[in-house]
């Protein structure tokens, strides 16, 4: 990966964007494209939207989404202890004895998740997950915290080896970082680009596609790629007859059925066979959903298509993806706008 | 039925269609509405409609879905077995011991779905005896390995059981997946009894096959969008509740040959609900009526809800062991539920609205 890229990746992931509260990696994101976008605009949610070529007729999105998952503060003690209620899907057993960030209106209160020998549960309920600032009281944590505050995992982005990547939250901050190079990448071959590339860094993925939605009402698009991690299924104890195969480093995956749409499917494994990019295909997601899944059904039908990057242990601290994966993706939806005639529309052929 | 409509019915229901995969069904059912409707076009992800006087209103759409439940390809075996995933909600303990096609690019290959013999069952421990989960099924294509296996066959392939159309009596038949081409058909049907007396005809009716509702109703949620109706019947298969096994306790009684079904609450229109019972009684067809699902919905779930409410019911054509290779209906009730539907259209006025009484 480049450097510039890289640098912009690592900013995005070590900044907190739980679902509502993404306006810091927003701005991130928005400074990064305005350089390259014809134009940068945001929503009354906050989705951020940076557009080439806005007057061509066909409409192509591509989408990541910002936000990850998180905790919010609920409610505290009069002990000085604090409890959290779940911001998407979060697993309550694997934040035992973790570090966390409590982002206040006063800046990052860091904290810790209880748990010892005493009271570790291997089943443990979110309500029984406690976080430990080190207050005395309650009205010492009170002073420093409040209800409502969003809370992330310390976790921050590491490199394993040369290409393989550690992090929590690439879901999806890797997507919204692909969907912004792609505009990068693009800029450059802007006059050979017949279409509208729509980059859309999306709000609220993860409680459920709401972003997303607001972007397909304002948008209409006549394309939407939604460009989101997949289960990486490669790792001892994940049976692939139930889950399918999938390994990182092999190229990122196409999904087909239900809400992919043949026709951008077909599309999207034409360009890669043309560009020699390696690609994945995996059935539609039967647990789990993605941007395109309310999108496709909205305003008419909008054509969708999940691009994926496969990942290693999703909704934890230890995400794990090869960044040559990243880099393949913005490749192949490069190359796919640039094929995209003046004026196509994508029909199923009946 | 007449014999041109009948061998429509039996081209539909051999036509493999599932969710996402529905292209070859659409084109069936359009050729047979091409040949009686003013206009016929379909939309992006495949919806199909078919629309006698258009432009009149009100708009009222006659509603079918073209797809049917089915499999798809999840992963392929260094052996050549081939493990799948469900589109839809399929009943994984009903497949061992069934043939099925899998839809592959080249060409449909026939598999069967693995099916231990009772000799080996009896002797397994008491927790390998539990009906199967879906990604524990395995189907064999007769492939001597992975290679060979993914030569003929890729992931993402759809698969149907194999089940085409036959006559159990000369009224009764059987087929996969009347759930809900049988819908669908009787959407065009009822269009065609229509344009037989569209001098009659004050409204524009539109009869539309849908994609994508067992995955979640989600090309009727495309369609009302677009042609934003007047009002809206979903026509769709009612579980019989006649037979072995079912306590009308708990599931009340609708009878196989028994007259369409009407439902009645939440999504069903009380002003249509009342012209159905009216127009049923003077047409002397037997109806039967039952509470509205508790359950999944059914696309009129997705017409009632958009765009500002589109008043909406669901008519239903008595089916057996739904979602199953061995569905039951009967030919009378599909005609029936057709004449039912022409009659109610027929007799609805220039620029008439439907409205709760307030």
């Amino acid at each position: 990966m480049e450097r510039g890229p890289l640098t912009f990746l690592k900013k995005l992931l070590t900044t907190p964007t739980v679902s509502g509260h993404e306006p810091p990696g927003q701005r991130l994101w928005v400074s990064y494209v305005r350089r390259y976008a014809d134009e940068v605009t945001t929503d009354s949610y906050g989705n951020a939207v940076a557009v080439l070529k806005p007057r061509a007729k066909t409409k192509v999105v591509i989408d990541g989404h910002i936000d990850e998952i998180g905790l919010v503060v609920k409610h505290i003690t009069d002990g000085g202890f604090i409890h959290v209620q779940r911001v998407g899907g979060v697993h309550p057993p694997l934040l035992q004895a973790k570090r966390v960030n409590i982002h206040t209106a006063k800046g990052v209160v860091r904290g810790v998740v209880g748990a010892s020998g005493l009271d570790r549960k291997d089943s443990a309920k979110i309500h029984e997950v406690y976080i430990d600032i080190a207050a005395k009281d309650g009205k010492e944590a009170k002073r420093k915290v409040a209800v409502g505050d969003p809370v992330t995992l310390v976790d921050d982005f590491e490199m394993i080896n040369r290409q393989v990547a550690v992090a929590r939250a690439f879901d999806d901050r890797i997507g919204a970082w692909v969907a912004a190079e792609v505009i990068r990448r693009l800029s450059t071959a802007r006059g050979r680009l017949r279409c509208s590339v729509i980059a859309t860094s999306s709000v609220q993925e993860e409680v459920g596609m709401r972003g997303a939605m607001m972007n397909a009402f304002n948008i209409r698009p006549d394309a939407f790629f939604a460009v989101d991690v997949t289960h990486a299924t490669d790792t001892p104890g994940v049976n692939q007859k139930q889950h399918g195969k999938t390994a990182i480093g092999e190229g990122p995956t196409i999904q087909l059925g239900r809400e992919n749409h043949p026709a951008l499917t077909k599309l999207l494994r034409t360009v890669a066979r043309r560009k020699k990019i390696p690609v994945q295909v995996e059935a539609f997601l039967t647990s789990g959903a993605t941007n395109a899944s309310p999108v496709y059904s909205m305003v008419g039908g909008v054509p969708c298509a999940v691009v994926s990057i496969a990942t290693r242990y999703i909704h934890t601290a230890v995400e794990m993806i090869d960044l040559r994966d990243a880099d393949r993706t913005v490749d192949l939806l490069r190359a796919l706008c640039l094929t995209v005639k003046a004026g196509q529309k994508f029909k199923v052929r009946v | 039925m007449r014999a041109e409509t009948f061998e429509f019915l039996r081209s539909l229901l051999n036509t493999p269609t599932p969710s996402g995969f529905e292209a070859p069904g659409q084109r069936v059912w359009s050729d047979y509405a091409r040949t009686f409707a003013d206009d016929v076009h379909s939309d992006k992800y495949g919806n199909t409609m078919a629309v006698v006087n258009p432009g009149a209103r009100p708009k009222v759409v006659l509603d079918g879905h073209c797809d049917e439940i089915g499999l798809m390809v999840k992963h392929i075996d260094d052996k050549g077995f081939i493990y799948v995933q469900p589109i839809g909600l399929v009943a994984a303990n009903r497949l061992p011991g069934m043939r099925v096609h899998i839809h592959a690019r080249k060409g449909t290959v026939l598999g069967v779905v693995a099916a231990m013999p009772p000799h080996m069952l009896s002797q397994l421990p008491e927790d390998k005896k539990k009906p199967p989960q879906i990604h524990e099924l395995a189907i064999d294509i007769g492939a001597a390995d992975g290679k060979a296996a993914r030569t003929r066959v890729a992931v993402g392939a759809p698969i149907t059981t194999v089940g085409d159309l036959e006559m159990m009596t000369d009224d009764v038949v059987v087929a996969r997946g009347f759930d809900d081409r049988i819908g669908a058909f009787a959407a065009v049907e009822t269009l065609r009894l229509i344009a037989e007396r569209r001098d009659e005809l004050n409204c524009c009716v539109i009869a539309h096959s849908a994609v994508q509702e067992e995955v979640g109703i989600f090309g009727a949620m495309m369609s009302v969008f677009n042609i934003r109706p007047d009002a809206a019947i979903a026509i769709e298969t009612a579980i019989c509740s006649d037979h072995p096994g079912v306590e009308p306790a708990q599931f009340g009684v609708i009878a196989l040959g028994g007259g369409p079904t009407i439902f009645i609450g939440r999504e069903n229109h009380p002003e249509l609900v009342a012209r159905f019972r009216a127009q049923a009684k003077a047409n002397r067809i037997p109806l039967q009526v039952a509470p509205h699902d508790e359950g999944h919905g059914t696309n009129a779930s997705s017409f009632y809800m958009e765009v500002g409410g589109v008043p909406s019911a669901i008519i239903s054509i008595p089916t057996r062991y739904i979602h199953s290779a061995i569905e039951v209906s009967t030919l009378t009730d599909m005609e029936r539920t057709a004449r039912l539907l022409a009659a109610v259209c027929l007799n609805i006025k220039k620029d008439e609205t439907f409205r709760v009484k307030v």
